[in-house]
């Protein structure tokens, strides 16, 4: 039986001072285990869709449940525990420069009170999935983008999360890297993790055949299971796959 | 655990320079708060000691007397004499009632002032037979005051609380004075502990936002800044107590009390007042450091 994650239940979220919506009556629903893109041109709510789910922001109106919780209802002090469960990695890595690579990646674990021996054994091994494995002594800046963003979806990751975001994580990397990082996703995926990735990248969206939200102006415009990029061909949900999109 | 005191004290390491500036900050005006703490007890300490011998004296006429309680060239009679004491030992305030009389107050004044000049040309005469009250509680002398005051045979009634209250009230206000300017210090330290700690939270902006991110919780977040807060707090407070204990130790103890004699303060005022001073300390440290951290644990 499929195990719903994340449900957004009629959201909208206006920022404060602002009189347009940047999401407006979101509905979606979004299964363990599941690999959905969030494609849209920048300014159609993308990062507010993935900030709700993180619980930086509130919805102004409708319910978020994320892991069975309706954060709408969570008390602040709960957000950490709800943030321990969700990996989160940017377009521009976010490491920490004066820590090593096995250092960046201890720290989300240091912080949220694990044992020593748990980190000596998680980290590595975590490393070692993300084929950095022998460059845990490295400063970042020692290292390729692409090795960077490694690190940054090892750190996400080394906890275990049960969902991933990702906001552009390969905005950042030329073509062949970036399809290096989306190998490590699908890996990721595959390990039962409900993948949330938000790209601009034609390219990626069409070679992977995954689901596809589109958002345009804070509204989903597309839900398609195994979606290509472009927009707006069809608001089919459950219907054929559009081989041609206008590309970007 | 040794994270966040390995952090604190990385803290305090990069920012060696502002947690100096604070602990100096601290000291000077928790000393300073914790001398007008001492100075209190002190003003209470010699305040008892001197309330408990007060007595108010009841000087009957002579015959210069020009008090209109006074017949002009008349001294009072032993009826006057009477009825006043008995009205004095009537009065439910007074403990005792003492007569002194001329000569016993002369013989007094010859003892206490051998060398006076004005003894060549003073006589008994000069001198007043008095009554001398101690009051149960010094507190409570203006009953008994103007009961005798307008008598018959009464020239003056002399309470010594007048002079001690003046002095006592300057005493007063140079503990306020003292309290007051430690109080200024106290509000700039207070000021400085809250910038140091949001320096060292903007410096390190990125960590506290992958902490954030990753699910730390607040206490974690927080705790290594008020630790780093209350540790340079702690540092002045012990350094203001050290400071007070040396004061209180030498220059008290040591001098004051040897070369003035009487009652002073000693060590178990400054332990009191050091419990304060360390309270105050902690207070002020934690209160600036949670409004400079707070933007950084909003969730």
């Amino acid at each position: 039986m499929k195990k719903t994650v994340i449900r957004f239940d009629d959201v909208s979220k206006v920022y404060p001072g602002q009189k347009r919506p940047a999401l407006s009556h979101v509905n979606v629903e979004i299964d363990k285990g599941e690999f959905a893109f969030l494609v849209g041109p920048s300014g159609s709510g993308k990062s507010t869709f993935m900030r709700l789910i993180l619980r930086e922001y509130l919805p102004s109106s409708g319910h978020l449940y994320v892991a069975g919780k309706d954060l709408t209802r969570m008390h602040s002090w709960k957000v950490p525990a709800l943030r321990r469960r969700i990996g989160t990695v940017f377009q521009d890595f976010r490491l920490l420069p004066g820590k090593t690579v096995h250092e960046n990646v201890a720290f989300a674990l240091q912080v949220i009170g694990k044992p020593k021996s748990l980190i000596k054994k998680v980290v590595p091994e975590t490393l070692e999935l993300v084929d950095l494995a022998g460059k845990g002594d490295r400063l970042p800046e020692e290292l390729s983008g692409g090795e960077q963003q490694r690190v940054a979806i090892a750190r996400a990751f080394v906890n275990r999360p049960q969902i991933l975001i990702a906001d552009e994580p390969t905005g950042n990397l030329d073509p062949a890297t970036s399809v290096g990082i989306m190998k490590l996703l699908d890996r990721i995926n595959k390990a039962n993790t409900t993948i949330i990735m938000a790209t601009p990248d034609a390219n990626i969206v069409d070679q992977m055949r995954k689901r596809v939200i589109e958002l345009v102006s804070g509204e989903v415009v597309r839900d398609q299971v195994k979606g290509v990029y472009g927009y707006g061909q069809s608001w089919d949900y459950t219907g054929p796959i559009h081989g041609t999109g206008r590309r970007r | 655990m040794r994270h966040m005191f390995a952090e604190a004290f990385s803290g305090i390491r990069r920012n060696a320079s502002m947690t100096l500036a604070v602990v100096i900050t601290m000291w000077v005006s928790l000393a300073l708060f914790g001398a007008g703490l001492l100075a209190a007890d002190q003003v209470e300490l010699t305040k008892g000691r001197w309330y408990e011998k007060i007595e108010i004296s009841v000087f009957l006429c002579i015959k210069t007397s020009k008090s209109p309680n006074c017949e002009q060239g008349e001294e009072a009679t032993q009826a006057q004499k009477n009825e006043i004491r008995r009205t004095l030992e009537e009065n439910p305030e007074v403990e005792t009632v003492y007569y002194e009389s001329k000569a016993a107050a002369y013989q007094d004044f010859r003892e206490y002032y051998p060398n006076a000049q004005v003894l060549a040309i003073m006589t008994e005469e000069d001198m007043q037979d008095s009554f001398r009250v101690k009051l149960k509680d010094p507190e409570q002398y203006q009953g008994v005051v103007s009961a005798v005051a307008h008598m018959k045979g009464v020239q003056a009634v002399e309470d010594m609380r007048k002079f001690l209250d003046s002095i006592f009230a300057w005493l007063n206000m140079a503990r306020w004075a003292t309290i007051g300017a430690a109080l200024v210090l106290l509000v700039a330290a207070t000021l400085q502990i809250g910038n140091t700690i949001r320096m060292a939270a903007f410096n390190r902006r990125r960590e506290l936002g992958i902490m954030r991110l990753v699910g730390a919780s607040n206490w974690f977040i927080l705790l290594p800044f008020l630790l780093e807060a209350v540790i340079s707090a702690l540092i002045g407070a012990l350094l203001a107590c050290a400071t007070l204990v040396a004061v209180v130790q030498f220059v008290i103890r040591g001098k004051a009390q040897v070369e003035i004699g009487g009652d002073w303060i000693d060590l178990s005022h400054v332990q009191s007042a050091s419990l304060v001073m360390v309270l105050v300390a902690v207070a002020l440290s934690v209160v600036p450091t949670v409004v400079a951290t707070h933007r950084y644990l909003r969730v």
